[in-house]
């Protein structure tokens, strides 16, 4: 299939957040076009320059003491935020970004309060990104931070503690109520005893709480260990349908066609669980460029596609911070290990009105026109708030316009197809993108 | 009669109320609230309030034991019976009670309680169950089936509480209806249209759109209506009740208001922190009954005050509390059962888990009734489930 420039800025606008026009070659055909976007993908670790940490020094220290630490690991989990933030929009390697954040979104698990295990999962889930999904159960299940989050550490021989045995079954591989039992968690639990990790965070099993005993799992019965349970799962096909219907409606729409989805999920679980193979599927479908516009953008691609799109120099840390608080998607902050629910849930009255808002806020100080009222929104002037927000550096249009010359200036900003708007925008002029960014259409991508 | 059936006799129930001619709402609605008995006003203790030194068990072994250094002696309590009494900053709620308008339902909880602020807050919100994890929201459900309008739940803040969103319908969120209409009103935004797509995604935004512009609109317009010259104690909390009382005083269509007061996370010299939070609790609250009393708007309104849970028994080497599981939970309201105002004799300092108070209400018996006789809707619905009957209505 010979790719129309419109299918191009689909591709490049899922598969990482946003490309100029100039930057995009035309090319003959998705195939070319999609494995030029997976190559050249480096995987690059956050980086930040984190002071080491001696915990049995901590062990000593005095509740004074330990709470100044939280504080302090709380503001460098918040600079890591920030730098994750700018990484997405100033790195160009936009895939493994996005594969990320969709894996944060799945492996989700909340390390607000520690920066060491929020930069150990965030590198477990950007070196597996696109490689294969079983070095990254593996991975995400051996972790410190996910281990402390769903309480394997508590889950000893004589008293269970089954928190993460359910949440590994339920949302990280099979799907809630699929092919496992009540019993089968309680029995998963048990072959996950004794998992935890040393001081250092390096996983490892202690053999005096772990459970020697049989257990019978889906049906099978043996001397199971941990390891043991994560293969069963994999040999499962219902786990690559499980993630490949989350890889859908993340890259794909919220409504999800069975077709689509088994032909995914059997490219997933024949390549052993190879993500790029599923990825490169996904992206040169036809049906994949069907979708366009049908998908509600997360407010952390809002962000990031709006930097990219006007090349903003990310801004103060106070202003990202607040605006994921505002539209309800911080970073290491997930609303519980499910996730954040996405798609509509993104957009209430409230959050709507403020991402109306946001395009002009960004890129022109908050006037949307010149006819309009000056008046933000309440969230943002209100005294308390206004203190937040620091205003973004203004954008070069001239560049802008440069790098878009030959666009048709609607398909490249706005994806829905509406007839209304499609008609009214062709010229190249800030009046022209700024009614864009402030439309309920330029909320989809 | 109330206002839906009218609307059902009449054929005009529609997909909004905006689309009921004018004369019709000028003669139907200006009255009073139809859509339910009563309109509920939540306030949430954000932090985890210690409950155990807000109605403070003095009489009962345990309690100065457990707390030396913040227990609060007997002699500056505003007693309730020779075993309980009120954190002396509460005197308002102290009298609302001896008044029999506010019922203390006490050792509220869930089973297998979670410590943690953020997810003990979640199943307050979602009234989910404590391994299970809802998106939606109790009142969020009463909207998806009750409501049409984002403006028939209001919460006064800067962020709408996963407890207002449903998975069709939710509340909104505002701090000052002004603002909130200037933000969504615009020649462009008003010209902004409503297409006709294929696309659902698409189609939703525009649906929230258009409920936000008019729902804002409603809101100012009728809070434009009201010119309210009263005072309110409690600093900013106070004004975002009285921004509550100043909309229900519009005759507006809104049955569900909720704000927020927060602060009560005291793990540190707990005695200064919570007096300070509990003068602006106990004066914003007396202020916004006065305030309704003054228009005999006080029978139809239903207040209840939670926290996502209580705090430990034993107060902790910093002069503080940690964080626990059972709470005390407020509702007032003029229609209460007497004998349901006695409820806070359920404590017992004896019985602990892991060194807290066990629960012995669950929270969503509470919800049942309110939404039950405040909202007037089928509670089983909304909460999946059935709750025991606290009989707070009697």
């Amino acid at each position: 299939m010979k790719p129309t420039i419109s299918h191009l800025y689909h591709l490049h606008a899922r598969a990482e957040f946003f490309a100029h026009h100039n930057d995009i070659k035309l090319t003959y055909s998705i195939e070319q076009a999609v494995d030029q976007i997976f190559k050249n993908q480096k995987v690059e670790d956050i980086d930040y320059n984190l002071p080491r940490w001696d915990p049995e020094q901590n062990k000593k220290q005095s509740d004074k003491k330990k709470k100044e630490m939280r504080k302090t690991w709380r503001g460098h989990v918040r600079a890591i935020n920030h730098l994750w933030l700018k990484q997405m929009m100033e790195n160009d390697k936009g895939l493994v970004e996005k594969m990320t954040l969709f894996w944060h979104g799945h492996f989700a698990c909340r390390t607000v309060d520690n920066p060491y295990l929020t930069l150990e999962l965030n590198s477990i889930l950007r070196k597996n990104a696109l490689g294969s999904f079983r070095d990254l159960l593996y991975g995400v299940s051996k972790s410190a931070a996910m281990i402390g989050y769903l309480h394997l550490r508590q889950n000893k021989k004589d008293q269970p503690n089954e928190d993460f045995a359910r949440e590994l079954c339920e949302l990280f591989t099979l799907g809630r109520d699929v092919d496992y039992t009540e019993k089968d968690v309680t029995e998963i639990a048990r072959a996950f005893s004794g998992w935890t990790t040393d001081l250092k965070g390096n996983w490892l099993v202690r053999p005096r709480i772990h459970d020697e005993g049989e257990k019978t799992i889906f049906g099978k019965t043996g001397n199971y260990g941990g390891e043991d349970v994560l293969e069963m799962i994999l040999e499962n096909k219902n786990t690559a349908k499980h993630i490949a219907a989350k890889v859908y409606r993340f890259f794909v729409q919220e409504l999800v066609n069975e077709d689509h989805l088994n032909e995914l999920a059997d490219v997933f679980y024949k390549s052993n669980y190879d993500i790029t193979a599923m990825m490169k599927h996904l992206f040169k479908s036809e049906w994949f460029y069907q979708s366009k516009g049908k998908i509600i953008k997360s407010p952390i691609e809002f962000m990031v596609s709006m930097g990219k799109m006007f090349e903003l120099k990310y801004p103060e840390q106070k202003t990202t911070e607040a605006l994921q608080r505002y539209l309800g998607h911080v970073l290491f902050d997930p609303p519980n290990v499910a996730g954040w629910p996405g798609g509509r849930q993104w957009i209430d009255a409230s959050r709507l009105a403020l991402r109306l808002r946001l395009g002009s806020l960004i890129i022109n100080k908050g006037y949307v026109m010149d006819e309009l009222s000056p008046e933000l929104d309440e969230m943002i002037t209100s005294k308390q708030k206004k203190k937040d927000i620091k205003f973004f550096e203004e954008v070069d249009w001239n560049k802008f316009f440069d790098k878009n010359k030959d666009a048709n200036i609607f398909d490249l900003l706005v994806r829905s197809d509406n007839p209304d708007l499609h008609s009214k925008y062709k010229v190249h002029e800030m009046k022209t993108v700024l009614h864009l960014v402030s439309t309920p259409d330029f909320q989809l991508t | 009669m109330n206002r839906r059936e009218f609307l059902k006799r009449t054929g005009i129930i529609t997909a909004g109320t905006i689309m009921i001619p004018s004369f019709l709402r000028a003669n139907m609605f200006s009255a009073k609230l139809m859509l339910s008995k009563k309109r509920l006003v939540v306030i949430q203790l954000s932090g985890g309030n210690d409950g155990l030194n807000t109605v403070v068990p003095y009489g009962l072994d345990g309690y100065y034991n457990n707390r030396s250094g913040i227990g609060i002696s007997a002699e500056e309590l505003l007693k309730i019976g020779d075993q309980f009494g009120f954190h002396p900053k509460l005197a308002g709620l102290h009298d609302l009670h001896e008044k029999g308008l506010l019922a203390i339902i006490n050792s509220v909880g869930y089973p297998n309680p979670n410590r943690s602020h953020f997810r003990s807050m979640d199943i307050w919100h979602t009234a989910s169950d404590s391994n299970e994890y809802k998106t939606t929201g109790w009142l969020g459900r009463y909207m998806d089936s009750n409501c049409h309008n984002a403006y028939e739940g209001i919460e006064i803040g800067g962020q709408l509480s996963l407890a207002m969103k449903g998975q069709e319908q939710s509340g909104i969120a505002l701090t000052n209806p002004k603002a909130f209409y200037d933000t969504i009103h615009s020649d462009f935004f008003n010209e902004l249209g409503d297409p006709v797509t294929e696309n659902g995604e698409l189609n939703y935004l525009y649906k929230v759109f258009n409920d936000t512009k008019n729902s804002a609109k409603y809101i100012f317009d009728q809070y434009k209506l009201k010119n309210n010259p009263a005072l309110y104690q409690g600093a900013q909390f106070g004004q975002q009740l009285k921004q509550i009382a100043t909309l229900i005083k519009s005759d507006i269509q809104t049955p569900v208001f909720y704000t927020s007061l927060g602060g009560f996370d005291t793990h540190v010299n707990q005695p200064f922190a919570q007096s300070r939070l509990f003068e602006q609790l106990n004066g914003g609250v007396t202020s916004f009954i006065e305030d309704l009393e003054k228009d005999d708007l006080m029978k139809d309104t239903t207040i209840v005050i939670f926290s996502e849970f209580g705090r430990r028994l034993k107060q902790n080497a910093s002069r503080g509390t940690d964080h626990g599981a059972a709470n005390v939970m407020f509702v007032i309201d003029k229609d209460l059962e007497s004998s349901a105002i006695k409820q806070y004799n359920q404590i017992d300092l004896e019985d602990l888990q892991d060194g807290d108070p066990k629960f012995k209400v669950d929270f969503r018996s509470v919800y049942q009734e309110m939404l039950a006789k405040t909202l007037e809707v089928d509670a089983e619905k909304v909460l999946g489930k059935k709750f025991n009957n606290l009989g707070l209505w009697g």
